[in-house]
């Protein structure tokens, strides 16, 4: 089993609900907390689901694209075999990886070794923490079925986020990898990230007024 | 990437220490146990000694919580640094039997080129294992080379030669030619690192050129420009990696500089004096010191496409955001 995320580019608008519900659901959480050295006024602390906005393609096609980015809980992930005391390790039941806090030295190589930058590291307590996929909520058998997800996936206003076993090919994140071609990113560093996103669709061109024109004439 | 000082501490002995314990054992290889006095080789085992003692302590504030110390040898057979953790304790331990054993033993003075030995084959496997910890890692793209291995082991070494080099014209006793032959050896060594540093230096170059927002985020659609990072805003304390460029003309000074001190110590190993030996000794530390923080302050890791604000400078709108 492997556990992960599918986020639609289509779909995200960008207003950052799974970032914040990250953030407030880790900070109360088990994993917890999430620390800001100012939290009532600048969050300039750990955040384990970033949104990078960016503007993709050239004039006349540009477009703004919200990618979700948290950890990808990745089939080989380099943060775990570089860790010395084993504080880092890959769940074997559900390929969710997480951090021991117990056994974390804060030495901070897995964050080296983390090809995306998704690791955090808590100057308090000295140890690193990352995206647990909230395995606290989806294995608390007290909560209703439909709550045992990810908080950033139960925010999600407009349902970009999917969320269930990529290793199984009847899964709903299964089929939309497969049929809608997603991709994880940076692919050529070898993580084989388990977190993947859907391509936005193409956009028609741009339309001139002789081209409506044009078209009305053919109609009428 | 963020060069702490227990970093550059922790290799930068490590290194010298490990260099100087195999020149010594080159020396009993080659020139038998008379090639030093008692006093050379007694205060020479000693000051490795007490570099990787240092290292070793200054390894202790590295960690940020020594709590899970008690873990580090968990995974040796994965973790280059548990390795590491292994091999250098290993190191000090057979430094400190080379120190200790013949004070204890007086008639044990003659084993010290077999005691020295013994702990030059554990400081030969210390520094590779300490270079493989950077050159494994394929997120570090400055890094993911063998040149890492190659230029890391070799100021390691050569940096402990000199210190060799300054003891045993302190110390004496030697003959002319092999002194002048040892000499020679050194000189033609710091030659290659220097060659080997430049390629580094290369290298380093074609991995920042790697990280553009155009294309780097290995997403369809191209090319991409960055609008806003999340909400934490430059300089990410939380991340290691993100340390601000250090600017074209400074890395050039550096660069130039690290070469020149390489050259300096070329010279000085060339006088053949005692006060030229230790001249040569600071200079090869200083180099080890400067060598070292370049190439942590100077890395590029992959993870730097998402963070351009924190690295060139660039002041980014805070889409969706508060402030």
């Amino acid at each position: 089993m492997q556990l992960t995320i599918i986020t639609d580019l289509n779909k995200c608008v960008g207003c950052k609900s799974c970032q914040v519900s990250c953030k407030e659901h880790n900070t109360g959480g088990a994993f917890g907390p999430v620390p800001d050295h100012d939290p009532y006024g600048e969050p300039d602390g750990m955040w384990w689901n970033r949104i990078v906005s960016m503007e993709a393609d050239t004039y006349p096609n540009t477009s703004v694209l919200y990618l979700p980015k948290a950890c990808m809980h990745c089939y080989d992930a380099p943060c775990v075999p570089v860790c010395p005391t084993g504080a880092s390790f890959k769940r074997e039941d559900n390929g969710v990886v997480l951090v021991d806090y117990d056994a974390c030295i804060g030495c901070q190589l897995c964050m080296w070794a983390c090809p995306y930058g998704v690791r955090e590291f808590d100057e308090h307590e000295g140890v690193v923490k990352k995206c647990t996929m909230c395995i606290d909520r989806i294995e608390d058998e007290t909560l209703a079925p439909d709550d045992r997800q990810p908080a950033c996936v139960q925010s999600c206003p407009t349902h970009a986020r999917t969320f269930g076993d990529l290793d199984d090919p009847s899964s709903l994140v299964s089929r939309l990898v497969a049929e809608r071609q997603g991709f994880g990113l940076l692919p050529e560093l070898g993580a084989r990230p388990a977190v993947h996103y859907l391509p936005r669709r193409p956009m028609p061109g741009p339309v001139d007024d002789e081209a409506v024109d044009r078209a009305l004439a053919e109609r009428y | 990437m963020r060069p702490t000082w227990p970093l550059l501490l922790m290799t930068g002995l490590q290194g010298l220490a490990g260099g100087l314990i195999i020149t010594l054992a080159l020396l009993g290889l080659t020139l038998g146990a008379r090639a030093l006095s008692v006093e050379a080789w007694s205060l020479l085992s000693l000051t490795s000694l007490i570099l990787v003692g240092a290292g070793g302590a200054a390894s202790i504030f590295h960690m940020h919580r020594l709590a899970g110390a008690r873990f580090l040898l968990r995974r040796l057979a994965t973790s280059w640094l548990s390795r590491e953790v292994l091999t250098t304790t290993l190191l000090g331990l057979a430094t400190a039997a080379a120190v200790v054993l013949p004070r204890l033993f007086p008639a044990a003075a003659g084993w010290y080129p077999e005691l020295v030995g013994a702990a030059a084959v554990l400081a030969l496997i210390a520094l590779f294992v300490t270079a493989m910890i950077y050159a494994t890692i394929p997120a570090m793209l400055s890094w993911h080379s063998p040149l890492t291995v190659v230029t890391m082991m070799g100021t390691g070494i050569l940096g402990g030669a000199v210190w060799a080099d300054a003891g045993w014209l302190l110390a004496g006793p030697h003959t002319a030619l092999s002194s002048a032959v040892f000499a020679g050896l050194l000189r033609g060594s710091l030659v290659l690192w220097a060659l080997f540093k430049v390629l580094q230096f290369r290298t380093f170059r074609e991995a920042r050129s790697r990280i553009r927002a155009e294309t780097g985020f290995g997403l369809p659609r191209g090319p991409h420009r960055l609008l806003d990072t999340g909400t934490t805003r430059a300089p990410y304390r939380t991340q290691p990696q993100v340390w601000p460029s250090i600017g074209r003309l400074r890395r050039r000074l550096l660069e130039g500089g690290v070469l020149a001190l390489a050259l300096a110590v070329i010279v000085l190993v060339g006088i053949q004096t005692a006060w030229a030996g230790l001249s040569a000794a600071l200079v090869a530390t200083v180099l080890t010191y400067v060598e070292r923080w370049l190439f942590f302050a100077d890395a590029t890791h992959s993870s730097l496409v998402w963070f351009p604000a924190a690295t060139e400078g660039m002041a980014l709108p805070r889409a969706g955001t508060h402030a």
